[in-house]
This record gives C-alpha cells, sequence and structure tokens, in this order.
C-alpha cells in the first residue's frame, strides 16, 4: 500500500511542477509590451524583393519603408522614403526627391545609392523574384541623379507604378544586409528602415520583431512612439483553421487573421474579444464566364446564371453574412470602384427562365432542365478548395437547378490543376479572385490579349478602354474609364460576382487602435497600443 | 546471422526506393507545380517562366529528371525548395527536434495510458486463469475497454480540437499552442499519446490473455509463487517484446511527423512542413521528407527486432 501512496504523491509532485512552470511561462509573456499576432499560414519564404505571399506583408509591412504610400484614410499617395516626386508629362519619367537622415536598423544611411542597390537585386535573375519584379509594368531603366534624387524610367506609360511602389515588395532593404547573406539566407537577417526591427526568424515556428527606438521617418499616418504602444511582436502560425478562434480564447495570442466565418458568428459573443472586418481590396469571389464554349457563349444564358444566383442566400449561409454582396468586377473598397453596378441582376428566377426561354430552350422530356444541343442544359464549373469556394458553388448547383440549368462541379485540387484545367478550354465558369487596390489587374482578365482571359472575351472597344485606363496619369480620367469597364463588364455578363473578400480578425480587447492599410491585409501595428492590465 | 542483417538492408534499400519513386511519380501525376503557378499568378511572360523552369530542371523529361533526382540522392543531396531555394536538408533539420520531442514525449504518455488500459482490460483474463485474485471491479473494466475503443478510432482532429477548446479556451490550464516550453508540449503530447494508447492497449491486453493461460504460467502459480511475482516476472515480462514491437511502430508513425497535430497546436516539425510542401507543391521538398519518413520507419522496424531479440530469449535461442 505505501508504494501506491508514494507513486501518487509523486504524481502529485510532478502536477504541482508542471503547474508552476506553467504559470512562470504566462508570467514572462506580460512583463513587456508584448503581442502574439497569428497567421494563417507560413509563407514559403519571407523575403518580399523573392516572394510573393501576401502574409509575409503582414509582418514585413512594418520591417520596410517604400518610396511612397497609401494614405487608408484617402487612398491617396502621400511621402514615404520619397519626401515628393514628380511625372514628365509623358509619364515616362518618374522622378522621386528622397528624405534625408534615413537610417537603416544595421546603421547604414539610405540614399539613392541605396534605392538603386534595392532595384538591382530585385531586378536579378539571381534573386528570381516571384511578384516584385512583375510590379514593375514597363520599367525600362533608373538613374541616380544625386544622392538624395533617384529617377525610374519606363518604356510605356504605365499608371499603377506609385500603386506598385507604395507595397512592401517594393521595399526599401539595407544593401549592407542583403550583401552580406546569400539570396536564400537573407530573409532571416532582414533590415530596413521601418518602424520595427526584425529580431529573429525561426522556420516553422514564429517570427519575431521589435520596435526600433529611432524611426521619425514614416508616412504621415504612422503615429510618434509614445507610451502604451507595442513593444514586441511575436508572429506565430495557425495553419489549421479550427484552432484559430480557440488560440485567441485561450489567450494564446492577442490578434488572429482568416477567422471562418463559423467560428466568427460564436466568438461575436465572447466579452474581451473584438472582431474586425476588413474588406479587401481587389476582386470579389467570383465565377469568370466563358463565352467561347456554349452555352455560356450565348450572353443570356450568362444572364440567366446571374439572375439565377441569389447572392443573399450564399453569404448568409457559406459567410454567416460577414461579407457584403458583390455586384460587379472590383469589390467596394477598391480604387476607381463604380457603385453603378450594384443592384445589377438581383436575384430573380422568373426571369432568368424568361432570358433563357426568349433564348429557345425548353424543356421538352419535363425533366425539370431545358434541353440543350444534347441531353440537359448544363454548365461545367471549375472549382478550386480555397476561401469556401466549394460550399458557395454547391449552393449555386442548387439554386440553378430550379431555373433548369444543371451545373457539373468540377473540383480541381490546387492553383496548378486550376491552369491546367482552364488551359483545356473545357469549362463554363471558373472561380478566381485576386486582391489589389489599382484595378490595373482588370487587363489581365477582361482585354483580348489578357494573360487571364478565361472569359475569351474579345471587344476591340474594351480593349481600348483597359489600355487607355492603364496609360492615364489623370485620376478622372481613370475613374471614367474604370466606371465604363465596370459597366460594360456586367452589361456582357462575363463574370459572376459573389461576396467581396472580407479577412475577420479576432482581436483581444486588451489591443487598441489596430487598423488596416488600404490594400486590407496588412495592419498598422505601429498605430496600434496595449491596455496594461 | 550475417545473412539476416544482410537481407534487412536489402529489403530496407528496396522499401526506401520504392516509396520515393512511389512519390515522384504521384506527385507529377498532379499537373504544374508550384513555382510555376506561383510565376503565372504574379503576370511573368511564358519565357521567364521557361527560364526558371529551366534552371530548376523542370524542362526535363520524366525519366531524365528521375535519373538526375536519384543520382543526388545517393550522393545524400535532397535538391532544394522549388519556392524558396533553401536546401531540402536545411528545410527539414530545422524541423526534425520538434517532431522528436513530440514523439518522445507522445510515446511515453502513448505508453503509461496503454499499459495500463490494457493491464486493467486484461485482468478478466489473468483472473480466469487464476494469475490474479483481486477482482477488477466491471465498471473499470468496461471503462478501460471504452477509452481504448476510442483512442483507437477517434480521428485526433476531433480530440486536440476539444483538448483545445476544454484545456485552453475554457479552463485556461494551458497554452493553446506553440512550442518552446514544456507546458506547450503537454496538450499535443497528450493528444497524440492517447491515439497512440489505443493500439498498445490493445496489444497488451490480448497479449495478458494469451500468456495466462500458458503452461509456464499455470506452473509457477502451482509452485505458490506470489501473484506479483508471476504477474511481472512472467506475463508481463513474457508479453513485453509484443509490447516494445507495436511501440517501435507507433514510434515511426510519430517520428515521420504528426501532420494534424503539428498543424493544430500550431507547432513547428516535420509533418506540418509535409502538409505545406503538399500544397504548394514544392516537390523536392515532398521527396525530402518522404525519403526521412521510410528510413524512419525502416529504422524503427530494425529497432523492434533488436529490442525484440535483446528481451526474448526463446527469440535469441532460435536465432543461434
Amino acid at each position: 500500500m505505501l508504494r501506491f501512496g508514494s507513486i501518487r504523491l509523486r504524481s502529485v509532485l510532478v502536477i504541482v511542477l508542471m503547474l508552476v512552470i506553467v504559470s512562470m511561462g504566462q508570467a514572462q509573456d506580460g512583463a513587456v509590451n508584448r503581442i502574439v499576432y497569428g497567421l494563417s499560414f507560413e509563407p514559403s519564404g519571407f523575403d518580399p524583393h523573392r516572394n510573393a505571399s501576401a502574409e509575409l506583408g503582414i509582418p514585413l509591412r512594418m520591417v520596410y519603408d517604400t518610396l511612397v504610400y497609401r494614405d487608408p484614410a484617402t487612398g491617396q499617395f502621400v511621402p514615404g522614403l520619397a519626401e515628393s516626386w514628380e511625372v514628365s508629362a509623358d509619364g515616362l519619367v518618374y522622378t522621386f526627391r528622397l528624405k534625408q537622415g534615413v537610417v537603416f536598423h544595421d546603421g547604414t544611411t539610405f540614399n539613392a545609392a541605396k534605392v538603386a542597390a534595392n532595384f538591382d537585386r530585385i531586378l536579378s535573375p539571381d534573386t528570381a523574384s516571384q511578384k516584385s519584379i512583375f510590379m514593375l509594368g514597363t520599367y525600362a531603366g533608373y538613374e541616380v541623379v544625386d544622392d538624395f534624387t533617384f529617377r525610374i524610367l519606363l518604356a510605356q506609360p504605365y499608371s499603377p507604378l506609385l500603386d506598385s511602389l507604395a507595397q512592401v515588395y517594393l521595399g526599401m532593404a539595407s544593401p549592407a544586409a542583403f550583401g552580406a547573406y546569400s539570396v536564400e539566407r537573407y530573409q532571416f537577417h532582414q533590415v530596413g528602415t521601418g518602424p520595427y526591427e526584425m529580431v529573429e526568424y525561426v522556420t516553422g515556428d514564429r517570427l519575431v520583431l521589435r520596435r526600433s527606438a529611432n524611426y521619425a521617418w514614416g508616412p504621415s499616418f504612422y503615429q510618434p512612439l509614445a507610451q502604451g504602444k507595442i513593444h514586441e511582436i511575436e508572429f506565430r502560425f495557425y495553419t489549421d483553421v479550427s484552432t484559430r478562434a480557440l488560440a485567441l480564447e485561450a489567450g494564446d495570442v492577442q490578434v488572429i487573421g482568416e477567422i471562418a466565418p463559423t467560428d466568427a458568428r460564436a466568438l461575436a459573443t465572447v466579452a474581451d474579444i473584438q472582431l474586425e472586418q476588413v474588406a479587401i481590396a481587389g476582386q470579389p469571389l467570383q465565377f469568370l464566364m466563358n463565352t467561347t464554349r456554349y452555352p455560356t457563349n450565348n450572353r443570356d444564358v450568362r444572364q440567366a446564371l446571374l439572375f439565377g444566383t441569389n447572392r443573399e442566400a450564399i453569404v448568409d449561409a457559406v459567410f454567416q453574412r460577414f461579407s457584403p454582396v458583390a455586384w460587379g468586377p472590383i469589390s467596394a473598397s477598391t480604387a476607381y470602384y463604380s457603385a453603378q453596378v450594384v443592384g445589377s441582376y438581383g436575384f430573380d428566377s422568373v426571369q432568368a427562365q424568361a432570358l433563357l426561354e426568349g433564348a429557345g430552350f425548353v424543356d421538352a422530356d419535363s425533366n425539370g432542365y431545358y434541353d440543350a444541343e444534347e441531353g440537359d442544359l448544363e454548365v461545367r464549373i471549375i472549382v478550386p478548395p480555397w476561401g469556401l469556394i466549394p460550399q458557395v458553388a454547391q449552393l449555386m448547383e442548387d439554386q440553378w437547378r430550379t431555373i433548369g440549368v444543371r451545373a457539373v462541379l468540377n473540383s480541381v485540387p490546387t492553383r496548378a490543376a486550376l491552369f491546367e484545367a482552364v488551359a483545356t478550354g473545357e469549362y463554363n465558369l471558373v472561380a478566381w479572385y485576386e486582391f489589389g487596390v489599382d484595378p490595373a489587374f482588370l487587363s489581365n482578365y477582361f482585354s483580348s490579349s489578357g494573360a487571364f482571359n478565361w472569359t475569351g472575351y474579345a471587344n476591340p472597344n474594351l480593349d481600348s478602354l483597359l489600355v487607355q485606363a492603364a496609360s492615364t496619369l489623370d485620376e478622372n480620367a481613370r475613374a471614367t474609364l474604370y466606371a465604363q469597364i465596370q459597366v460594360q463588364v456586367m452589361q456582357e455578363a462575363l463574370m459572376l460576382p459573389i461576396r467581396d473578400y472580407v479577412n475577420i480578425n479576432g482581436i483581444s480587447n486588451q489591443v487598441m487602435n489596430l487598423s488596416f492599410d488600404d490594400y486590407g491585409w496588412f495592419p498598422l501595428l505601429v498605430n496600434a497600443s496595449l491596455v496594461s492590465e | 546471422m550475417t545473412a539476416r542483417v544482410l537481407a534487412f538492408l536489402l529489403r530496407a534499400v528496396a522499401s526506401a526506393w520504392l516509396a520515393v519513386t512511389v512519390t515522384f511519380v504521384l506527385l507529377r501525376l498532379l499537373p504544374g507545380d508550384g513555382l510555376t503557378a506561383q510565376l503565372r499568378e504574379s503576370g511573368a511572360p511564358d519565357s521567364v517562366i521557361a527560364e526558371r523552369q529551366a534552371a530548376l530542371g523542370l524542362d526535363a523529361p520524366l525519366p531524365v529528371q528521375y535519373g538526375r533526382y536519384i543520382a543526388a540522392l545517393l550522393r545524400g543531396d535532397l535538391g532544394v525548395s522549388l519556392l524558396n531555394g533553401q536546401p531540402v536538408s536545411e528545410l527539414m533539420g530545422a524541423q526534425v527536434w520538434a517532431t522528436v520531442e513530440l514523439a518522445i514525449a507522445s510515446l511515453m504518455v502513448g505508453t503509461v495510458l496503454g499499459v495500463g488500459i490494457g493491464y486493467v482490460g486484461g485482468q478478466s483474463a489473468l483472473q480466469r486463469y487464476k494469475v490474479s485474485s483481486r477482482a477488477v471491479p466491471d465498471g473499470l473494466r468496461n471503462i478501460a475497454g471504452i477509452v481504448a475503443t476510442v483512442a483507437l478510432s477517434a480521428p485526433v482532429m476531433w480530440t486536440g480540437t476539444l483538448a483545445v477548446w476544454l484545456f485552453a479556451a475554457r479552463l485556461d490550464w494551458l497554452p493553446a499552442g506553440g512550442a518552446g516550453r514544456l507546458s506547450q508540449l503537454i496538450l499535443p503530447a497528450l493528444v497524440l499519446g492517447f491515439a497512440t494508447a489505443g493500439g498498445v492497449a490493445q496489444v497488451t491486453q490480448r497479449a495478458l490473455g494469451a500468456i495466462g493461460r500458458e503452461a509456464f504460467v499455470q506452473t509457477a502459480i502451482a509452485k505458490g509463487l506470489s501473484e506479483w511475482v508471476v504477474g511481472f516476472r512472467h506475463v508481463l515480462r513474457v508479453a513485453l517484446p509484443l509490447i516494445i514491437t507495436q511501440m517501435s511502430i507507433q514510434a515511426g508513425f510519430l517520428l515521420s511527423g504528426a501532420v494534424v497535430t503539428e498543424s493544430m497546436f500550431s507547432r513547428p516539425g516535420i509533418g506540418r512542413l509535409l502538409l505545406d510542401a503538399v500544397l504548394r507543391q514544392d516537390y523536392l521538398l515532398v521527396q525530402g521528407i518522404v525519403v526521412w519518413m521510410s528510413l524512419v520507419v525502416i529504422a524503427a522496424t530494425a529497432l523492434a527486432d533488436g529490442l525484440a531479440l535483446l528481451t526474448d530469449a526463446r527469440l535469441r535461442q532460435s536465432m543461434l
């Protein structure tokens, strides 16, 4: 009996010891102004000049400054590392006057030669950039005019250039730092001029930033370092969506993004957590319609599919109402968005069926589906696995059954498989979206020569509008052009918009004033503060 | 003996080769690769995509790519990640210890829990064969049976979410995830250990039943040896090789990375690396991890055989 007693005693001791260790760990966490920020996944690489993921920008937006910034309040470009800039009348020469007195975290000084070194790195074949190099559009070269004047030369006018320069992928890194490491290793030792310094990146585990004491050259909307500001941020990776909300509830993380809509519904009732729904600029969740394949080569059929889709019901069921219904090819938070498209093709199954019957479709065999050239009226949809698209497609399948159209879902496991499926041409609709504030990306999708012209639509008038919109520098002219483009895309029923993308962030009540930049993904952690308990 | 070792090595090489080859072929049945998809999405022109593919040798015919891969593998070179250019061995090396740590902790939990449950479950058999005189209450035995069944059948996805919900979110006793501190190891080790315990319990229980009725056990009882001596020296001792074999197999699985558990608890590890690599279609990285997994499983099998030899005198006898 004594034996059992001693075992029990020992196990009690072990439990006590464990609890002591646990409580010690928790005490350490609260010591400084420090938060843990949950990322949705670990990007394949963290170097903004090389890698492409939006996730990398969540921490690194705070490490790097860019030449210009977009003010989130106005959407306008404001000075960053460039204190001013001018564009030549022909739109081919951009001259930037750089700020003086800017110092990288490694103590080296920022100047025009350093900007040149960054461009060299981005353009170098050794860097093998997966994104930044392709953001430079018609880039033709640069000139270092003097120590603090830098010029970018273009081959053709390219109006999204400033938008590119405002993004972290074209952030300014210390040449001394990236020169000291191989192209693959630099991601572990990144040095910028931003409000936070990178402390460490441990693959699979964490990336840590610490507030830089000397930072005094931020854009107008960055607040200065003050009492209560966050000193240290540890980013962790929460790949599994089912435990994201739980990690927040447990207090493991103070901020976490991309919470599942169903979890968000439950979190909304938790007292010490706020939900911050951030609209992401760019394309809504959409289904591009193939205008070269029967039956979506018929505009009446495309319009019938739009009328036959109950988007409110989809947003209710799949996104738990955490998203606005989308009406056009760009979401409401995107630059040059036009509200003219709002309300077009509201759910109307009678109208949908009238369009189909007007186009000559009948249901001779009375099986509930209209008859096609062969068999029933059928549309094939390419369905990738991300973004709750399979659930959306399933609801569409149900809704279209009631208007007499059969949807056949072709599930693809990866992006590469989606590209492959599109290349075969054997689809009527394909789900896809990309993000970005400047709608210049529309050229890729709706101009006849666009790399993503998956609609197969070719219209010289629309082509010309898209070219003008991407090359003119006049803001008002662009707004008018993009409004015309949005209306025309919807008139031709080239795509079926479902919902504007919304990132649901869960934020602990301890974290105050956390807002997000114009692109939607990137938190302005520099402005956030921590309430002491 | 030498022949046996040689045969084992041959089998090991053949299984590793088979695993690598099957993975190589299966991955390439999927269309495209992660890098090409990423470049296309970023708006890279076709000429640039072709250049990048050529630089990584992705433009070569499949048999040539395969030949190059096997040749490099024989030199111990696992290649580089398609997406970030780092050597695969380095990427894996950074994750191995987290996986080993979790595997050891889970195995400890699984063994204690599994042998315990199995021992309770096996009591009725021991009683029937007069090895044990103390009656285990039916309730306790039933509970052990239910726990063993749940451990065997419940997916880690479910037990893990439940554990995080209860111990982290509701009771706030333990962190929901992370790695580095002992407190962060407890929940994932309990969840994974629980899953491991099911198999161990089953083997233990069956072994006790089977051994209890053996003549040597009955002789020992007839000789009037105490229950403790019979229970431990005769029954459990003989059951040990079976339990160890089961544990070694589990160790092989655990060391090759707990994909779901690592992701769920936001832990680094080989399993998470594999998940990310598969999702990104980073072929060389996936292949590298498969090589590691097959080696670990082979090593675990070898270990099981070795331990069985050490602990089982009958087996040693038959080998000589």
